[in-house]
């Protein structure tokens, strides 16, 4: 509800300018998530870059393994042949999660970027909230937490990632490609997210060297943000444990992931994989 | 027409819903309208400290922000006392303490939506905050008996017998404690009014209310109004169930701002707001002792409820109802406390006190059928009620055994084994259960009339509201069956407080209150109708007797003589008159002196539970109901299974979470508190006994709007046992529950 300014630039290189001319700018893909945070008032960007014009909308075939483009709708991907062939894990943890009109809106590269779920992060009427506001403290740590992490957490936060679909990603063991304005690189996709440690606000490794992710030039424009290799997909299964079916985790669809899941690598092992990264999602809200 | 009633006719309002063009409260398109928006506490006990208003005063198209500094004082609030039913005790900016938690204590109005909103969001706040007070447990000691129970104004104790010899002489005791959660409303229409002053005395509010009337007189009261100088108009409402009974604060701060800006001034409740200003369901705590022979039959029963009411008002989550009534046994007693707390007023939602009640009671007498090693169903007809043990009354009509008889065929009951975690498909556990299902008929006065015009259109009128139960579509059928011409000529009106009073749609009584009004004023009709007829010289009919009379297609003719008979139109307009009319003026009778009269059910859950992580899904439901007269086939099973897959909902995703330390709601939105979507429905059937009792009322109907939740959860929660071996007493059903 504060004023914004709005730009929709052709090329990466346009947004990546455009980034850094103004402080605190977001890139905004499907919205799910950032307008949700925007009316919240958790987020106040000064700026929207608007980057649903950029062509990152593909899912090709590379050296064996697949390229997913950050603009990929969850939908779309979830939905690809090759994805449901040969990562079955990746399609089925999308589906597990959201509902069908926030998939089509939600993009793969913001998928990795939402934000926590954890209530006293979402409301700025709490106080505490280190990860909104550093050094304020973690209203959640004593609060109501039965939705919290029970691994990976620490005295400043114990809020979990909300994404489904980077369990699995993190799984398949892909990468991350990223350009900003110091030039491209690719993250391992387990190191893209941090741990909250000492510093929650950061919640991701697009910036390196302990530069504040708020930093005007240390923003990253996810770019092909996976790079899946060979032959990876097909061992795992995506298994999840939650309160509620959601929208295709009950009924057919679910009967099909948890027959599937007799067949893969074993839970605990997959289980190992969910909650080593980032104390994430067991047990999960839907 | 004959045999109307009971046909799944479609809803009359279907199509102007489905394409959009049904109006609500929100969307009247009233000119010259400017926007409110609510700024509620963030705290839950204490007082504002400071309030600044400057920033969002100056903000874009702002005109108004209203707080307790600058608002408009009304006598008629400011004596609100303590026991106020909910909904009376209004927080409309006249102090600046603070009771709970998204209390009102501002508003601001500009030109937009999104300027109100953003203005809102400038407000800045400074509180001397209290600490909360919500916990149940540790403050059952403060709790006080209130002088009534529930909505029909019950005593809150009852006492039959001696329970502590029943319980001596039992073979086998049941004594546990069972805990509900606080649940709150969200129907998909947040409320939301819009009040337009037509003059200085004179205010109209479209209104999302479940009782047009209740909100005319509320708002009166409070601008020291006659109630003719408020017209309410509510044409389609997006669900109910209770919450919209009650004239909640936002009403009339949209109309003391309509009166500041001299606007008129719509005004929305938003998602969050939700939680806390508009009416809750109180945490239950139910004590429950059963004692039983080993044959079966119960010694003593007994239930000791405390819930929670707020600071400022009084309501009772009667659950110890159901205790009292629904099977034999003679000792018995029941006591109900309530717990002042932090919160919004606690108040009705869907079979407030028997969906609770049912909760506890039942898995109680599934734990005592397990101590008995007796099938549950059976341990239920072994202390059939024949009549009503509390008040010592004949049932109005009672068909609760053909209720077990026929869900538990459909359902498959009799190939269930009665030992626990005994059936399994690979790595799921499966489980049945069952509970049985009351609600309480009501009934209160109501009117109606029908007019035949003069260009022999056919319109019935009655206030009244359609919470999307189908009140439009049953009552364009009684109208039609009972004034003898077919639905698509019967133009029938509710939702507005020009036309004949109604009652509050809550209690589930629409369609034997005003639908028996609907009735009575088409039958009244038809009858003079059939006088201006016979006693007309220059009718064909003229000289007949009534019963040769009748009325058919648009025309009366003689029975005896079909060829003679005229139209209606020929017939009013011989008699010079714009139109004809028939009133009912319908009230309760003396039948609740006589009778008990509730509607029944049974219903029947399977379960299906992973062994390991305790996932929990209902894979499918049956339930069979005796309600009395159905009125229409398909809006009858819609509502039955829209209460059965609540009960779902509150067996296994629904809870008002609270940090205690705040007293703050912190699930407060539709993405963490949870209810079901439609995956998360497995197979839902509704059957239903077709009764007839004559005692009830005219129509014939007990109402089905609450049974359909009532015994659903424990029905659930009584599977899971079937299916893990896991009693769980506290809801919701989830999986940490059952794998810790």
């Amino acid at each position: 509800m504060r004023p914004f300014t709005y730009t929709c630039p052709k090329t990466v290189d346009d947004a990546l300018r455009a980034y850094m001319q103004t402080s605190e700018s977001k890139f905004i893909g499907g919205g799910t998530n950032l307008l949700d945070l925007m009316k919240m008032g958790v987020e106040r960007p000064p700026q929207l870059i608007d980057i649903n014009k950029l062509p990152l909308t593909a899912i090709e075939e590379r050296n064996g393994g697949l390229r997913i483009g950050a603009l990929v709708s969850n939908t779309a991907a979830a939905n690809h042949p090759l994805i449901r062939t040969r990562y079955p894990v990746l399609s089925q943890a999308i589906l597990g999660g959201a509902s069908p009109q926030l998939r089509n809106m939600a993009t793969m590269g913001g998928n990795l970027l939402q934000r926590t779920r954890c209530y006293y992060f979402y409301d700025p009427s709490y106080a505490e909230c280190n990860k909104r506001v550093p050094g304020s403290g973690c209203a959640a740590l004593h609060g109501y937490n039965r939705i919290h992490a029970i691994l990976g957490q620490s005295e400043q936060c114990i809020a979990v990632h909300p994404s489904d679909m980077c369990v699995a990603l993190a799984a398949l063991d892909g990468e991350v490609q990223v350009k900003g304005p110091k030039g491209e690189r690719s993250i391992r996709f387990a190191d893209f997210h941090r741990l909250p440690g000492e510093t929650p606000q950061v919640e991701t490794n697009l910036t390196s060297g302990g530069i504040n992710y708020l930093d005007r030039f240390a923003g990253y424009l996810l770019r092909t943000p996976f790079l899946l290799p060979e032959g990876a997909g097909s061992s795992f299964v995506c298994f999840r444990a939650r309160f509620r079916g959601g929208d295709s985790g009950r009924g057919r669809g679910r009967k099909d992931s948890r027959s599937a899941n007799r067949i893969g690598r074993g839970r605990n092992e997959t289980l190992a994989r969910h909650t080593g990264r980032e104390g994430s999602c067991w047990p999960e809200t839907g | 027409m004959n045999n109307l009633i009971g046909q799944p006719l479609d809803r009359i309002d279907g199509r102007v819903k489905v394409t959009g063009r049904a109006v609500y409260a929100y969307e009247h398109d009233v000119p010259n309208a400017v926007y409110a928006v609510m700024v509620t506490s963030s705290i839950a006990n204490g007082r504002i400290a400071s309030i600044e208003t400057h920033e969002a005063e100056r903000a874009r198209s702002v005109l108004l922000v209203m707080t307790h500094q600058n608002s408009p004082k009304l006598p008629a609030v400011q004596d609100q006392s303590e026991t106020s039913p909910p909904g009376r005790a209004v927080q409309v900016l006249q102090d600046d303490r603070v009771y709970y938690p998204n209390q009102p204590i501002g508003l601001v109005v500009a030109e937009t939506f999104v300027d109100a909103v953003a203005a809102a969001q400038l407000v800045q706040v400074q509180y001397q905050a209290r600490p909360p007070q919500v916990d149940l447990e540790s403050r059952l000691s403060q709790g006080y008996t209130p002088k009534k129970s529930g909505g029909g104004g019950a005593p809150s104790t009852s006492k039959r017998g001696d329970v502590e010899a029943g319980l001596k002489e039992a073979d086998q005791r049941i004594e546990q404690v069972y805990w509900t959660p606080f649940q709150v409303h969200n129907p998909m229409e947040p409320h939301a009014t819009i009040a337009v002053w037509d003059t200085a005395q004179h205010l109209t509010i479209y209104d999302a209310t479940q009782g047009i009337f209740g909100a005319r007189g509320r708002v009166a009261s409070v601008f020291a109004l006659p109630p003719s100088n408020v017209r309410v108009i509510s044409p389609y409402l997006g669900g109910g169930f209770g919450s919209k009974g009650p004239t909640w604060s936002h009403v009339i701060l949209a109309a003391m701002a309509a009166k500041q800006v001299n606007r008129p001034v719509k005004l929305a409740v938003t998602r969050p707001q939700m939680f806390g200003p508009v009416g809750l369901r109180s945490q239950t705590r139910q004590a429950i002792a059963i004692g039983a022979k080993s044959d079966g039959t119960i010694t003593a029963l007994r239930n000791d409820t405390a819930s929670h009411t707020s600071m400022f008002g009084e309501f009772v989550e009667a659950a110890t109802l159901p205790t009292r009534m629904l099977y034999q046994s003679s000792n018995n007693s029941t006591s109900q406390v309530i717990v002042r707390s932090n919160i919004g007023q606690s108040s009705y939602m869907r079979a407030p006190g028997e969906a609770t009640g049912t909760f506890a009671l039942e898995v109680a007498m599934d734990e005592m059928a397990y101590a008995l090693k007796m099938d549950p169903v059976a341990f239920r007809l072994k202390n059939y009620a024949e009549t009503d043990p509390d008040e010592n009354k004949p049932w109005s009509s009672k068909s609760l055994r053909e209720c077990y008889r026929q869900a538990g065929e459909r359902f498959g009951w009799s190939r269930r084994p009665l030992e626990a975690r005994s059936m399994r498909e690979g790595n799921t556990l499966i489980g049945w259960g069952m509970a049985t299902s009351v609600y309480p008929t009501r009934r209160s006065e109501s009117h109606a009339s029908a007019r035949l015009n003069a260009d022999g259109t056919f319109s019935v009128d009655a206030g009244s509201q359609d919470l999307g139960t189908g009140t439009y579509t049953i009552m364009t059928q009684i109208a039609a069956e009972s004034f003898g011409v077919s639905p698509r000529q019967v133009r029938f009106r509710l939702g507005d407080t020009i036309l004949p009073e109604t009652p509050v749609s809550g209690g589930s009584q629409t369609a034997a209150s005003t639908g028996s009004a609907v009735q009575l004023a088409s039958q009244a009709l038809r009858e003079k109708l059939i006088q201006m007829a016979i006693t007309d010289a220059q009718s064909p009919m003229s000289g007949a007797s009534a019963q040769d009379v009748a009325l058919e297609g648009g025309r009366l003719y003689r029975r005896s003589d079909p060829a003679k008979g005229e139209t209606f139109q020929q017939l009013i307009s011989r008699s010079g008159q714009a139109y004809v009319e028939g009133t009912a003026d319908s009230k309760p009778g003396s039948e609740k002196e006589s009778y008990s009269m509730y509607a029944f059910g049974a219903q029947f859950a399977e379960v299906r539970v992973d062994a390991d992580l305790g996932e929990v899904s209902v894979s499918r439901m049956v339930g069979c109901f005796a309600a009395g007269k159905i009125l229409n086939a398909k809006t009858a099973r819609s509502q039955f299974m829209g209460g059965m897959i609540w009960g779902i909902s509150m067996a296994l995703y629904e809870e008002a979470a609270v940090d205690k330390r705040l007293g703050r709601w912190v699930n407060n939105n539709l993405a963490e508190y949870h209810v079901p979507v439609n995956a998360d429905i497995g197979q839902i059937e509704a059957l239903w006994v077709d009764e007839v009792d004559h005692h009830i009322n005219p129509i014939g109907a007990k109402g089905i709007g609450e049974i359909g939740i009532t015994g659903a959860s424990a029905a659930v929660a009584n599977a899971v046992f079937h299916a893990t071996g896991k009693r769980v007493r506290d809801l919701p059903v989830t999986l940490d529950k059952l794998i810790i």
